[in-house]
């Protein structure tokens, strides 16, 4: 059946024809638009020359330290100038190379909000076969509790895309946007419950905010996330926890991540509908421990 | 037009060359009820990042309107949507009395019968006039894995098309397409 391809073209249903002419496009072009007037930064950025990316940050930061906290501060902000991918490729060259790219534990505290509960936790995650993990958990107000991380080990101790890995695949993963994107694309479960594009998305995200990855390979995640089709740059946004920072979203706005551009450190990441928070996890710390897990922790 | 500006014109020109193509992947992705909001929407993305909008623009507006209508809707409501598409499409084509509609059908009674990925790639390429390297845009992939998954949906279609089952099947083996 060579020909298979063309009796489904010949197939194609009637219905896939509008039965009516298209609307007005000045009816789109009515709303509002996110960059009006942008100067041609992406043309400057991508000759990556250090100045430009300076000139970048500069830009960015002024947006950082402007007033924080009005009953806005979390919209969308309509004058935003940089887009998306501007955004993320800014975090991308901020990321600090100067932090150690590996440690015992990899501790994570971060606060999850899904309506109305709200826990905060500090992940022990042990990167060392025999080290047990531990997880520090706090109700709104409450005190500490302690929890073993039963069935953790170094081996599957790091969720990518909802699949678990080892600190060690995750620290060989590729520094480039290309081969990395390639790889992910590699680990996505056949029964994965998303769809490849939200997977990536959502792996791009794990890796900047929450996974214990070289800063080249936290670099190359921003620079992957830049390059998908879909992102859209929110503009100036507060987290949950009235953290500045600029938000990229995925999905018409959905799914989101708060990006600080000044530092290269992902925040939080966000789901939203009808212009409402439902749920987030905003990253209080992220960063290698070289002693043993404690018995405690304190409020901090 | 008079009074536009550059961007005004270029969206305009935009909405013009790509709408039927756009509304016609909205229909095969989420069926015809909501091809009109999905097509909507899209344009609005395009519109709001126009700048980012490549010079080949119709696998980058496919690949938003496939972000669109991933996030926009639920997954039952838009599943619900494409299994109707996809027995109205047969139904139309079992109604058609001209030449050849009897292989119609079937081809379209089988491409029903395929997981969604399948059909996607396949309806990419056959119908919404994309080449292989800007279909694979659309789908995150590369050309090369395109070329061979689009092989196996081929096959997996010639496979459908040879089991022929009873018309009235179809309805079955659509749901047990969405239980896998």
């Amino acid at each position: 059946m060579k020909d298979t391809m063309k009796m489904l073209t010949v197939a194609r249903p009637a219905r896939l024809a509008p039965g009516r002419a298209p609307g007005d496009p000045a009816d789109i072009m009515r709303q509002p638009r996110e960059h009006t007037r942008r100067p041609a930064r992406r043309l400057v950025l991508a000759g990556a020359g250090l100045a430009a990316v300076a000139a970048v940050t500069a830009a960015a930061v002024a947006l950082d330290k402007a007033p924080t906290g009005s009953p806005d501060a979390a919209r969308p902000s309509p004058g935003a100038e940089l887009d998306a991918a501007d955004l993320l490729l800014v975090a991308a060259a901020k990321v600090d190379t100067g932090r150690p790219n590996a440690g015992r534990y990899w501790v994570v505290r971060a606060e999850h909000a899904e309506g109305d509960r709200r826990v905060t936790d500090e992940q022990w995650l042990a990167t060392r076969a025999g080290d047990p993990s531990v997880a520090f958990l706090r109700a709104e107000a409450g005190d500490w509790s302690r929890r073993a991380m039963d069935g953790h080990t170094a081996d599957n101790n790091f969720l990518l895309g909802g699949v678990p890995r080892s600190a060690e695949a995750l620290a060989a993963l590729p520094a480039t946007p290309e081969g990395l994107r390639a790889h992910l694309l590699r680990w996505w479960p056949e029964d994965a419950p998303e769809p490849k594009d939200v997977y990536l998305f959502n792996a791009g995200a794990d890796l900047v905010m929450r996974l214990p990855v070289p800063a080249p390979v936290r670099a190359a995640a921003y620079r992957m996330l830049a390059q998908m089709p879909g992102i859209d740059s929110l503009g100036r946004v507060t987290d949950a926890l009235g953290r500045g920072g600029v938000a990229v979203a995925y999905g018409g706005g959905r799914q989101r991540l708060v990006v600080d551009p000044a530092t290269g450190r992902a925040l939080a990441q966000e789901s939203w509908a009808d212009g409402r928070r439902l749920g987030y996890t905003a990253v209080l710390k992220a960063e290698w421990a070289d002693g043993a897990a404690p018995a405690a922790v304190s409020a901090g | 037009m008079a009074g536009q500006s550059d961007e005004e014109r270029r969206f305009t020109d935009l909405y013009h060359a790509h709408h039927r193509q756009v509304y016609a992947y909205a229909v095969s992705r989420a069926g015809r009820g909501l091809a009109d909001d999905v097509v909507g929407d899209t344009f609005l993305v395009a519109w709001r990042r126009l700048r980012a909008v490549p010079e080949a623009a119709l696998p980058w507006l496919l690949g938003v309107a496939r972000n669109v209508v991933r996030e926009r809707y639920r997954d039952e409501v838009r599943q619900a949507a494409v299994a109707a598409e996809l027995r109205a499409w047969v139904e139309e084509a079992d109604g058609d009395i001209a030449d050849g509609v009897a292989d119609k059908a079937a081809v379209l009674a089988a491409l029903a019968r395929l997981g969604e990925d399948d059909r996607e790639l396949l309806t990419l390429v056959a119908w919404h006039g994309l080449a292989a390297r800007e279909a694979a845009r659309v789908v995150g992939c590369s050309t090369a894995t395109y070329f061979v998954r689009l092989h196996r949906a081929r096959k997996r279609l010639e496979e459908a098309m040879r089991a022929r089952p009873p018309a009235a099947a179809s309805t079955t083996s659509t749901r047990q397409e969405y239980s896998r």
